[in-house]
């Protein structure tokens, strides 16, 4: 986040604002491999493509790892820096928002996992809702990067709750729809329900990007919001 | 980045050598006068001691007939000077406490500026006023108050203005601006800290006097008592204007009398004899040893603690 | 509230230090007042035990209430005020020519106490409640001024407790202290809080952190933020507050 803070003063805690941006680019860095994790998962399970498979599992690698190393960052700076006020919401909001983002590279690879275990099979139904979610999910993302970057949070709420909702929506089209073909193609049972899986798991992330937006207002104006 | 040349760690000339060996000898040659003059006194009594003896301390003091007492002029110096500091001093403390705790700053200033205009004054007017304002005072004025009371041999006799007393008052006056303003300085360096602590427990402005400054401060106090008596001892010129330079040991203030300091130089000119002469190097060395001893009991009063 | 500073100003000859001062100071609690070097904060707890207007020309306007009454009114004696609201120095000043025990009884003696056992009772109560009593009862007459930095700091509490005080202010206690010794003190004032009601003004922000519970921030003489020392140092309400708990500050 920018530092909307007008330097009042000519002493500048350089140790602690170095920290800080290190976070901030950490998070940043996890946030495109979520994005990234997130659209190849859909596309590999779209094209039935083993690359993009294989892509999806080492971004979710490297999510872990990078998860590790912004919660081992912030208790250092925890420790070193005694921070307060901003820093501190930021250090604490940045460590959950990290693990979020960790959360959906999980929900990414799971499902790659069903891309590969229906990789020989052909697709149920052609992807339209499912393809709509999962762009929803990236921009939802962008959007916390924006913000992140620039510190303004003050279209957040709304423009992420609009976003959620939408994915409600679709997920409960979705549903529907794949209960409908559960009835009338019984023996293709497992393919829907891998199916509805993809489209809880996508539901899933927007719940957690969503969740990391309200801790972003938190960093910047102290108060607690819930975006559903 | 470049390498900074290295320096030598040897010892080298400087000024500190030089200015040793001088502060050295200018330290030396102080303790050189000093012994000087005293074993030049020494040497001029020696006439005296070996032709008057053991008469040298007594009271009688008749050049004429070849008496050198010298008491009545050590009776002389010590009454005047210790009666003169025990007037000073409680008046001195008090202006002291006055001027540094409780006097507006304006105000303040303006008065130790007078105080110490007066330390300025020379001997030899201040006499002069002796003998024509505060002689008369004396003798119109405070000996028919004290005679009321002269069964008491202190306040007994009668006088024309040339007296102990006029010379004990003058003496007061002389020696009040350095003990206040020394006094000042040592009030004025007990720590604001140390009066703070004391205020802070719900004390008054008196109470604080008690209990912090004065202790504090009573070291430097002494020290200002001790300067102004060394004073007292050796002032010339005023007391003898006005102490009537009798040679004479009487319980009376109002008697005349004679210090030491005031017969040296009163009768140094007219010395008429070696023996004469002599006598009156031998009270110069009795004044000498004098002030070396008040001097070495105010350093060992003042370094003895704050009591 | 037992304190409570109603537009209070303060002026040293005819510069302004404190600017219209409204705040409240809670029973057993502690409250820290924090701001940069020159915000006031010393002269703000001056003036709760009227101690400022020792100072050649000081001058203070507005009210200070204790116990709902006004310690300014012309009718109060500032020296029983001083007797219920005691202070402590930022640097130890015991009375270094009076011993350990007259140092800590004085405090009753000006209140006209004589009586030899109770002066010796309250000496022992206030030293222990101190911390200091174990240290110190085998040399009671040696002179104040012998101990070490952080048990004459002690010693001084204890004098400050001798006069039954129902309010104790601080003048950042701790900083010519090393940490350990400071960490004493921190202890001391929260087992203390239980009896007493403390102000401490620190420039140690951690500090105040550690051991209050409210919190006030002052500014060039300007009450900025005054809360629960938790809130303010996790969601502080103003800019300049943030700015200077954040160390982002000249």
């Amino acid at each position: 986040m920018g530092d909307k803070t007008k330097s009042r003063g000519f002493v500048r805690r350089v140790a602690l604002d170095r920290g800080l941006n290190k976070v901030k680019e950490m998070v940043l860095e996890l946030s495109g491999i979520a994005k990234e994790a997130v659209r190849l998962s859909i596309e590999a399970l779209k094209e039935k493509s083993r690359e993009k498979i294989e892509k999806v599992y080492e971004l979710e690698k490297r999510s872990d790892v990078l998860n590790m190393d912004i919660e081992d960052e912030c208790l250092t700076l925890a420790a070193l820096q005694q921070p307060v006020a901003r820093d501190l919401r930021f250090i604490a909001s940045m460590m959950r928002i990290s693990n979020n983002y960790e959360r959906i590279c999980d929900l990414a690879q799971k499902i790659a996992y069903i891309a590969e275990k229906t990789i020989d099979k052909p697709l149920l139904k052609p992807l339209i809702d499912v393809p709509r979610m999962g762009k929803l999910v990236i921009e939802m993302l962008e959007i916390n990067e924006e913000s992140i970057r620039t510190g303004d949070t003050s279209m957040l709420e709304m423009e992420l709750k609009a976003r959620d909702d939408e994915i409600d929506l679709l997920y409960s089209q979705t549903y529907n729809e794949l209960v409908g073909y559960m009835v009338r193609i019984p023996h293709r049972i497992d393919d829907a329900i891998d199916l509805l899986f993809v489209a809880k798991h996508l539901e899933r992330m927007g719940d957690l990007v969503a969740k990391s937006a309200a801790r972003l207002v938190y960093i910047e104006e102290g108060r607690r919001v819930w975006i559903k | 980045m470049p390498k900074r040349p290295r320096r030598k760690l040897t010892k080298r000339l400087n000024g500190d050598r030089g200015f040793f060996t001088l502060a050295l000898c200018f330290a030396l040659a102080v303790t050189a006068l000093f012994t000087l003059v005293l074993y030049e006194l020494a040497r001029g009594s020696r006439l005296s001691v070996a032709e008057a003896g053991a008469s040298l301390l007594s009271a009688e003091w008749n050049p004429g007939h070849g008496r050198f007492g010298q008491l009545p002029f050590i009776y002389g110096t010590l009454v005047s000077s210790t009666l003169a500091l025990g007037l000073a001093l409680p008046l001195s403390l008090l202006s002291a406490v006055f001027l540094v705790e409780m006097c507006p700053r304006g105000i303040a200033d303006l008065l130790s500026s007078v105080i110490e205009l007066i330390a300025a004054i020379p001997s030899v007017v201040i006499g002069l006023w002796g003998i024509f304002v505060l002689a008369p005072v004396v003798r119109d004025y405070i000996q028919p108050a004290l005679s009321k009371l002269s069964f008491i041999p202190l306040f007994s006799g009668r006088t024309m203005g040339l007296s102990m007393l006029t010379a004990v008052l003058v003496l007061a006056l002389m020696i009040t601006p350095i003990i206040t303003s020394l006094s000042k300085e040592a009030i004025a360096s007990v720590p604001a800290e140390l009066k703070d602590g004391l205020y802070a427990l719900g004390a008054t402005r008196l109470e604080v006097m008690k209990y912090v400054v004065i202790p504090y401060a009573k070291r430097g106090i002494l020290a200002a008592a001790v300067l102004g008596y060394a004073r007292a001892i050796g002032e010339t010129m005023a007391v003898t204007m006005v102490i009537g330079n009798t040679p004479v040991i009487s319980a009376s203030l109002l008697s005349p009398a004679y210090t030491l300091a005031a017969v040296i130089a009163n009768e140094f000119v007219e010395a008429t004899s070696e023996v004469y002469v002599s006598a009156l190097v031998a009270s110069g060395l009795i004044l000498f040893i004098m002030s070396a001893l008040v001097s070495l009991a105010g350093r060992a009063l003042a370094r003895g603690g704050v009591g | 509230m037992k304190i409570e500073v109603k537009e209070l100003s303060a002026w040293y000859g005819s510069h302004q230090v404190l600017r219209s001062v409204s705040m409240g100071v809670r029973e057993n609690m502690i409250t820290a007042i924090i701001g940069p070097s020159g915000c006031g904060k010393t002269t703000l707890l001056r003036c709760l035990n009227r101690m400022h207007e020792l100072v050649d020309g000081a001058r203070v306007e507005g009210e200070v209430l204790l116990d709902g009454e006004n310690i300014y009114d012309p009718s109060v004696d500032p020296v029983e005020v001083r007797r219920r609201i005691g202070m402590v120095f930022q640097k130890p000043n015991p009375f270094p020519h009076m011993s350990i025990f007259d140092n800590v009884a004085i405090g009753l003696k000006l209140a006209g106490v004589r009586d030899k056992r109770k002066l010796r009772e309250v000496v022992e109560d206030c030293l222990k409640k101190a911390a200091l009593w174990d240290e110190v009862k085998d040399k009671l007459d040696q002179p104040g001024g012998r101990l070490s930095g952080g048990q004459q700091q002690r010693l001084c509490i204890a004098r400050a407790l001798a006069t039954s005080p129902e309010v104790l202010l601080f003048d950042e206690p701790t900083s010519a202290l090393d940490p350990i010794s400071a960490m004493r003190i921190e202890n001391l004032m929260l087992s203390l809080k239980r009896e007493y009601t403390i102000v401490i003004v620190t420039h140690n922000i951690q500090q105040a952190a550690r051991v209050s519970d409210y919190t006030a921030f002052l500014y060039r003489g300007v009450l900025v933020e005054y809360g629960e020392t938790a809130v303010m140092f996790k969601t502080p309400r103003h800019k300049l507050t943030e700015e200077y708990l954040t160390g982002r500050f000249g």
